[in-house]
């Protein structure tokens, strides 16, 4: 097994990030840095408690922070990833790229 | 399964991405929507030097309008780990937008009305392309009123050239189609990925 791919492998085997839900949250977090839930949530089409879960074990593993914010249409969750986040798709992305350019 | 997993998030990043993509094109429509507004105001305001009026108006829409693009290209580009390309495309794009705006301007200013026709046309095609490239190529997500906002905008930039050229003074009417069409336009985009909590 090539190192890219054991490290890719132990990116992916974190259970914070081995979903497919989790993981495409945090990689488009990633580029937009942040997002508030209900567009999140209107956007994905799945329930709201689902939703809730995987964001809660994202924040749980460090990698997104949820905070509630005031805006001019009412109170909105905004979640946003975090250092951590950034570093872990970062090396997640440029795994990936390397590996899809190697084929 | 990784395989699986690799395919299916990317999937997923990318219908968020798309999501916002929606809502960069509802501020979009937004922006441009209060454009007439913004001008005829500045008309009535500057009546010394009115010449200037049109360039103040695009210079700081132009602005605005490049910076949610590029930010979100940025985005994309970070998301498909696509390292950011020379600058030779921007000086490429900031051109074909640039050249024909500035044609219509100096037509406008100056009464020179085939310069205005040849300009409205030149920015017509440059306009329809880059509308088929982001909505086609990128997302396939071509809705209704994007055709509304597009054929209203076609219309308004072919109106200015015949106006001019033929010297029909129902420029300012022409706009309200323009307006109206793109406020709907931003409306539907920001309700296709806004709700309440």
């Amino acid at each position: 097994m090539s190192d890219d791919l054991k490290k890719l492998m132990d990116i992916l085997s974190d259970p914070a990030l081995n979903n497919s839900v989790r993981l495409g949250i945090l990689l488009a977090l990633y580029g937009l840095e942040s997002i508030n839930f209900s567009q999140l949530l209107k956007i994905l089409n799945i329930p709201k408690s689902s939703l809730y879960t995987h964001l809660q074990v994202l924040e749980e593993g460090g990698y997104i922070k949820m905070s509630k914010k005031f805006t001019a249409v009412g109170p909105r969750t905004f979640i946003e990833i975090t250092e951590k986040g950034k570093e872990v798709m970062r090396q997640y992305s440029m795994l990936v790229n390397k590996m899809s350019e190697k084929k | 399964m990784e395989k699986d997993l690799i395919k299916e998030s990317k999937e997923i990043a990318e219908k968020i991405i798309k999501g916002e993509f929606r809502l960069t094109i509802a501020k979009y429509y937004l922006l441009w929507s209060t454009f007439p507004l913004v001008l005829f105001t500045l008309f009535l305001i500057n009546t010394r030097y009115p010449f200037l009026n049109y360039p103040i108006a695009l210079s700081g829409y132009l602005y605005y309008n490049f910076k949610i693009f590029s930010d979100f290209s940025k985005t994309v580009e970070r998301v498909n780990g696509i390292k950011r390309r020379g600058k030779g495309k921007y000086y490429v794009i900031t051109a074909l937008w640039s050249i024909p705006t500035a044609m219509i301007i100096v037509g406008l200013d100056f009464n020179y009305p085939y310069l205005t026709l040849a300009g409205s046309a030149i920015f017509g095609i440059v306009y329809s392309l880059f509308a088929y490239y982001y909505f086609k190529k990128s997302f396939h997500d071509f809705h209704y009123y994007d055709l509304l906002a597009m054929i209203t905008l076609m219309a308004e930039i072919i109106s200015i050239g015949i106006c001019v050229t033929l010297k029909i003074p129902l420029l300012e009417i022409m706009w309200v189609p323009f307006t109206l069409s793109w406020i709907y336009a931003a409306y539907a985009s920001f309700m296709e990925v806004i709700e309440g909590e």
